[in-house]
């Protein structure tokens, strides 16, 4: 068993995490981003 | 007139019967054979099992669902299928059986828990919980609430959760369960009462069967190993991957690791999520032989259309199944977790003693929607006259993985996992295997926000209510 402290997240990220304004913008593009992806699959590369 | 029966409730399942009934005219009949009255939305186990959600709030009756619609609903369990004579013997809950005839069949039986694979493993054998049923769920509750108690009274204990098996998957739902132990005991003022502890057979933190993830993330490549390493250091998580679980007896499991050594860890309270197999249900054939170990793979997953028998290093993106047919008889097929994969997609390994240690590929509800759906439009093909049709392999379906971390809808958090495709494609994307512009990883509110809207809008489209078919699977 190992724990580790190695890539933490700062007090920065962890406030940006609950920021609720920030997160309602990020609401929106992760489900855009889910929609698109499942409505629009890659097609080639 | 064709008549269609589905085996089981789950997504895969009550998607197609919706699907079927959808695109199949009134002359036709759809039939759902399920064990339970009731659809349970699994995902949202993981927060029954800490106390946050009351069960019934994951399930609703199927019965009045499938009247509305018009499909008939026969609550028994599958125990045979007679392919040749094109029929299923099933048992009521009294142990009556009955023959119920088809013209197409589809499996949509999802796991069968193995708990029997791992000595002392699982609620039965009382030495560790699983959320894998409702009834589990329940059970590790009140286990983990004891544990609380304990907590309250100025008492350590040690918590462990993670993988019961050496080939065991839903990595993702532990992970969930896991974070949401430490989210849940934070709140209560617990969490220094406790050593939280992960234990899995993946090759790395953060492969969740899928072989780990890449995305772009702050103008790296970011793995997902980094991005769930980052989240066990800011909960103080314990862990320890590349072992297999051999044996649990009460407070204490045994396992081996990569390098072959063995070792003993000991916990207050355990979750460890079971081997999947297929459902032991019998092919029979016309002569009364058991052909299931033709149908079937060693595991009990149906065969269907994919390229088996490929050792891993060889296996490619072409070799998973499209259209879940089965290749002896064609008008049967499987969807969800019920049909054979061709492989896992994390890289296996051996120990020196021989123990094969792989975490294999997790079957999500969405891809067993999507499959639901797509073997649902081959049926009606079929129906039709023509050859199926749809074809979506996990080599082509994206994945979008919201694994709560803390269910609050104000201080909750989730991570939000997208990536395309499923089971990576090396021909198509040869850096990584997967497109770096579809995938992101990210954790925040927002994702709590997106878990709680899944939980109430898949149950909504289960039910078949108005506007189903428009919420993707
Ligand atoms: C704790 C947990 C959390 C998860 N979280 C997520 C998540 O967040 N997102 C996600 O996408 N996926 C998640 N999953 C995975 C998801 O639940 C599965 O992918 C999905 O349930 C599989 O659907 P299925 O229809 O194949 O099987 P199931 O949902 O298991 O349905 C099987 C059905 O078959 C019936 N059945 C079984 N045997 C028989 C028989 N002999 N005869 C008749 N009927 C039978 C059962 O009663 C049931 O109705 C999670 C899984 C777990 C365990």
């Amino acid at each position: 068993m190992q724990v580790t402290k190695e890539m933490a997240p700062t007090k920065r990220t962890l406030f940006t995490r609950q920021f609720k304004l920030y997160q309602l913008l990020r609401l929106a593009t992760i489900g855009i981003k889910i929609l698109k992806v499942v409505k629009f699959p890659p097609k080639s590369n | 007139m064709s008549h269609v029966v589905v085996l089981g409730a789950g997504f895969a399942g009550q998607t197609a019967a919706l699907y079927l009934r959808k695109e199949l005219g009134a002359e036709h009949e759809v039939t759902v054979i399920s064990g339970w009255p009731k659809f349970t939305y699994i995902p949202s186990l993981v927060w029954v099992g800490v106390g946050q959600m009351a069960p019934e709030k994951t399930q609703f009756e199927l019965a009045p669902v499938f009247e509305k619609h018009g499909i008939n609903f026969i609550q028994a369990w599958a125990r045979e299928i007679h392919p040749d004579d094109q029929y299923v013997l099933v048992e009521t809950k009294d142990g009556e059986k009955t023959k119920v005839s088809y013209d197409y069949l589809i499996n949509a039986t999802g796991p069968y828990l193995n708990f029997e694979g791992t000595e002392g493993l699982g609620p039965d054998a009382g030495n560790s919980h699983s959320i894998c049923n409702i009834h589990h769920a329940k059970m590790a509750r009140d286990a983990y609430l004891e544990q609380v108690k304990r907590m309250e009274k100025g008492e350590h204990v040690k918590i462990l959760v993670g993988l019961g098996h050496p080939l065991a998957t839903c990595q993702g739902a532990a992970l969930e369960y896991i974070t949401n132990i430490h989210s849940d005991l934070e709140a209560r003022g617990l969490r220094d009462k406790a050593t939280i502890m992960w234990m899995s057979n993946e090759p790395a933190l953060g492969d969740l069967g899928m072989g780990g993830v890449k995305a772009k993330k702050h103008g790296y490549i970011m793995s997902s190993e980094q991005f769930i390493k980052s989240l066990f250091a800011e909960k103080g998580i314990h862990f320890q991957v590349q072992t297999a679980i051999k044996k649990v007896e009460k407070g204490k499991v045994y396992w081996e690791n990569y390098e072959g050594e063995f070792g003993e860890t000991e916990f207050d309270y355990a979750m460890l999520i079971p081997q999947f197999k297929g459902v032991k249900i019998k092919y029979i054939d016309k002569d009364g032989n058991d052909i299931s170990a033709k149908m079937t793979n060693p595991a009990g997953f149906m065969l269907v259309d994919g390229n088996y028998g490929k050792p891993w290093s060889e296996l490619k993106a072409s070799d998973w199944p499209k259209t879940y047919q089965s290749p002896f008889y064609k008008n049967i097929f499987a969807a969800g977790i019920a049909f054979a994969p061709v492989g896992s997609v994390s890289k296996p390994h051996t120990t020196k003693n021989g123990t094969v240690i792989t975490a294999s590929l997790p079957r999500t509800g969405m891809a067993s929607g999507i499959i639901g759906k797509v073997v649902a439009l081959n049926v009606v093909d079929m129906i039709n006259g023509k050859e199926p049709s749809h074809k979506e392999s996990m080599a082509q379906m994206p994945s979008a993985c919201i694994a709560s971390l803390g269910k609050s809808m104000n201080s909750g958090a989730a991570a939000s996992i997208v990536l395309y495709p499923t089971v990576p494609d090396y021909e198509r994307y040869p850096d990584f295997g997967r497109d770096l512009k579809a995938t992101s990883m990210e954790v925040g509110l927002a994702g709590a926000w997106l878990k709680r809207t899944l939980h109430s809008m898949f149950i909504y489209k289960m039910k078949g209510n108005p506007g189903w078919s428009i919420i993707p699977e």
